[in-house]
């Protein structure tokens, strides 16, 4: 099967640093407001208030680390994990908010960001997909200093 | 060269994010508030508010905005929002009384705005016996 992020260096770095570029944007505009973003993910009625307070303290850090780690081009590989399994779950949260017919801000953008749920579930799902082709990429054409989990040696 | 292992990478960089989050938590002029997440109202559903109305007294209090109202509503509410908060606060001052068991409802599934009345009554009035009508109007509509 043809890796096309192995192939395409020049293409993967880019779409690599729009992907670094748009998790600090995302993350620094939900860092700024703490408690917005608490009362969007609260909204979700995934988690309870407590929780939601907690996460919406830490996935902001964890957005921009991320972000910050592709950009300066540093462990790549664990970034794309945790920009993956950021946006699979931000996927699964939308997708279960739409389910249940939620009428509720996004909070993608930071707190009372706004906007419709299924243009964000879109974005995070092209997120998502984004993430794995380049993690893929960056797995297989990476050299034996990096161990990824189909490569372990 | 020794190989880099992702996964102590992806830790490092969890870990890494709990230092700034952690004073965020603390520090951060916007940050949650704790206390009011700790302690903010509970819900009851439709069903439960039925139950509790044939019971007792309720006070059930309609936190949409006014033309919502006037299209439609639980019998006996009251209207109280904040863009009219003063003018209609004088009827809820006048109806309820301490230990009155007030309801608060808004629009659907999560709406924002009887969390936001509910708190004001608590902070400004110290109504503890508060509670929000989970689902909203649309729920009790829809609730046999």
């Amino acid at each position: 099967m043809t890796l096309l992020a192995s192939r395409l260096p020049r293409l993967a770095l880019v779409l690599e640093l729009l992907l670094g570029c748009f998790f600090v944007y995302a993350g620094a505009l939900k860092a700024w407001d703490p408690a917005a973003f608490a009362a969007d993910v609260s909204n979700y009625r995934i988690l309870g208030p407590v929780l939601s307070g907690l996460v919406a303290v830490y996935l902001p850090w964890l957005e921009l680390l991320a972000g910050g780690a592709l950009l300066a081009r540093r462990a790549r590989t664990a970034a794309l994990w945790i920009v993956l399994t950021l946006s699979f779950c931000f996927c699964a949260a939308l997708g279960s908010a739409l389910l249940s017919g939620l009428d509720i801000s996004c909070g993608c953008l930071g707190g009372g960001s706004g906007g419709s749920l299924v243009p964000a579930l879109l974005r995070a799902f092209a997120l998502l997909v984004l993430s794995v082709w380049l993690l893929q990429g960056a797995c297989s054409g990476a050299s034996s200093q990096v161990r990824c989990p189909e490569n372990p040696d | 060269m020794p190989s880099k292992s992702p996964a102590r990478q992806i830790a490092l960089l969890c870990l890494l994010a709990l230092v700034p989050a952690l004073l965020a938590g603390w520090l951060h002029p916007r940050r949650p508030d704790w206390h009011d997440l700790r302690t903010r109202p509970s819900e009851i559903s439709p069903a439960q508010l039925r139950a509790l109305s044939a019971g007792e007294e309720v006070l059930l209090i309609d936190a949409r905005a006014g033309e919502r109202f006037a299209a439609g509503h639980i019998p006996g509410a009251l209207p109280l929002n904040e863009d009219q908060w003063d003018e209609q606060m004088s009827e809820f001052v006048r109806r309820w009384r301490p230990g009155l068991r007030v309801v608060v409802y808004c629009d659907q599934l999560q709406c924002g705005t009887s969390r936001q009345v509910a708190r004001r009554l608590k902070e400004e009035f110290g109504v503890e016996t508060v509670v929000i009508l989970e689902g909203g109007y649309a729920a009790w509509k829809e609730s046999p």
